[in-house]
């Protein structure tokens, strides 16, 4: 894809300078999304991404359950399997151990802190990369019904957390979009979560909506600040850097200080947009549990995939 | 954001494998491209802003059945977006004069000045709407999305070709309505590397 006003390429018809100069001013003026359009845009379409990536961990593990389930009917060679199993076990019993709530899982967190990148851009990216491993192991400790694992797993996210909020400068905006899409996350955990798991969840929510809080105000400042000296005029993820002159995080939603129970406080999937009249499509029902992630398409049936 | 096309083809390939943060880096690239797209086409900010998230949408479901084989990342995706409008507008039955317009403007900017953008911009808008669809098109996805020839040719399902010639016409048919004398350097052509 070309920038606008790029160079033409071969027998290319120009529009000239002039002309060239007056569409562009059109695209800003009138045609160009709204830094916070794009932040609402961004924030439901990763939470979809990750509601599609957990269900297809989900579907894997219960085709990996029918496969094991199935073995019990193969007798012949059985002898050999079980073999090649035990050798399969000494070799990862180590992997096995470093897993969430193993007797490792403590030393391989911290070989992750300690090969962290220096480069700050690389850094953050290196810990909401940590974040996510965090959930992951989380929502693999719930499907597996490992209350142990799933503490563990919380625990270490919960640290992540401590880190990510402590973002300054131009990565805030990053940190802040990660965070909120992991409370996302942790909101579709806790609605299929057992009883015993909803602590811990909850804990960690909680702990999500501190550090967005913290991280809204720390990206207001920036945004009022402006330039802050480390270069927030771009913010090393490619992310438009929020408009000074915009008020800061309009779309977010209040929350209650206690924290918020999906079956309790319904949140609407997309973040009510002030300025624009709601249409029912996007009007969250309060009669349903809020499964975050979906963002229900105006018409999906109707349009046509090419 | 500007991506290569071999960074664009790794995040395609890491999106397709499930990873989200791959899916993110993609619709920070895209996401403006295909508002202003859409926003040219549709009559309220609002329907402009909720058709390119279910653009994105329906892109992270396609996305596993998204084969490359010389066909661009962003006319495929452009080609979704074309059809979520034309399905909008079908039914909808949208018209001009229901136009809501949504304006950004500089701080520094006086009534006066803003008057005269206003003005200015109407009268794009204006000479956009008397070009014929399939010119207003062509520029929209060049001009406005910032898509090279080959990748509008696969939004809209035609030659490249045929996108240059439809974009010719276009922008003189623009000059002569926004009263702009054609430029020495605004000939065709024949330089650089087609894409």
């Amino acid at each position: 894809m070309s920038d606008m006003g790029g160079t033409m390429q071969a027998l290319e018809p120009l529009a000239g300078e002039e002309l060239e100069r007056t569409l562009a001013r059109y695209v800003r003026v009138r045609l160009d999304p709204s830094p916070a359009q794009a932040r609402r845009a961004r924030a439901a379409l990763m939470e979809q991404a990750w509601r599609t990536r957990l269900d297809a961990q989900a579907r894997t593990r219960a085709r990996r359950g029918r496969i094991f389930a199935g073995w019990s009917m193969r007798r012949i060679g059985l002898a050999a399997a079980a073999a090649m199993l035990a050798g399969l076990l000494i070799g990862s019993s180590s992997f096995a151990a470093s897993r969430a709530g193993g007797p490792l899982y403590a030393t391989r967190i911290a070989i992750e802190d300690l090969t962290l990148p220096t480069d700050p851009s690389a850094r953050l990216q290196a810990e909401i990369a940590q974040a996510q491993t965090r959930l992951a192991e989380a929502s693999d400790a719930e499907a597996r019904g490992d209350e142990g694992a799933l503490t563990a797993a919380l625990t270490a996210f919960g640290d992540t957390l401590t880190v990510l909020q402590a973002t300054t400068g131009s990565g805030t905006e990053r940190a802040l979009q990660a965070v909120e899409f992991h409370r996302a996350v942790l909101l579709g955990l806790i609605a299929d979560a057992p009883q015993a798991a909803v602590n811990g969840l909850t804990q960690a929510l909680d702990s999500s909506n501190k550090a967005i809080d913290r991280l809204t105000v720390t990206n207001a400042n920036n945004g009022i600040g402006g330039a802050d000296g480390n270069g927030t005029g771009g913010n090393g993820t490619g992310q438009p850097t929020p408009d000074p002159t915009h008020t800061p995080k309009p779309d977010v939603t209040p929350r209650p200080d206690v924290t918020p129970r999906p079956d309790v406080t319904p949140r609407p999937d997309v973040t009510p947009r002030p300025d624009v009249t709601p249409k029912p499509g996007h009007t969250p029902n309060p009669d349903v549990t809020p499964k975050p992630a979906h963002t229900p398409p105006p018409n999906p049936e109707k349009s046509r995939a090419p | 954001m500007t991506l290569d096309d071999e960074t664009i083809e790794r995040l395609v390939a890491a999106a397709r494998g499930g990873d989200p943060e791959a899916f993110g880096a993609l619709f920070d690239h895209y996401h403006a491209p295909v508002y202003r797209f859409i926003a040219a086409r549709v009559n309220r900010p609002s329907d402009a802003e909720d058709l390119a998230q279910l653009v994105f949408v329906k892109a992270l479901e396609a996305l596993p059945r998204y084969e490359s084989r010389g066909v661009p990342f962003g006319g495929w995706l452009f080609r979704l977006a074309r059809n979520v409008v034309i399905d909008h507008v079908r039914t909808r039955r949208e018209h001009a004069t229901l136009d809501v317009i949504a304006e950004r403007h500089d701080e520094g900017e006086g009534p006066d000045e803003l008057a005269t953008i206003r003005q200015e911009m109407d009268s794009v808008a204006g000479a956009m709407r008397r070009l014929t669809p399939e010119q207003r098109e062509a520029i929209e996805l060049r001009f406005f999305a910032g898509l090279s020839a080959k990748e509008a040719a696969v939004a809209m399902g035609r030659q490249a070709g045929t996108i240059r010639g439809l974009q010719f016409r276009a922008i003189a048919a623009l000059r002569r309505d926004l009263g702009i004398e054609p430029e020495a350097d605004s000939l065709p052509r024949v330089s650089g590397t087609d894409r």
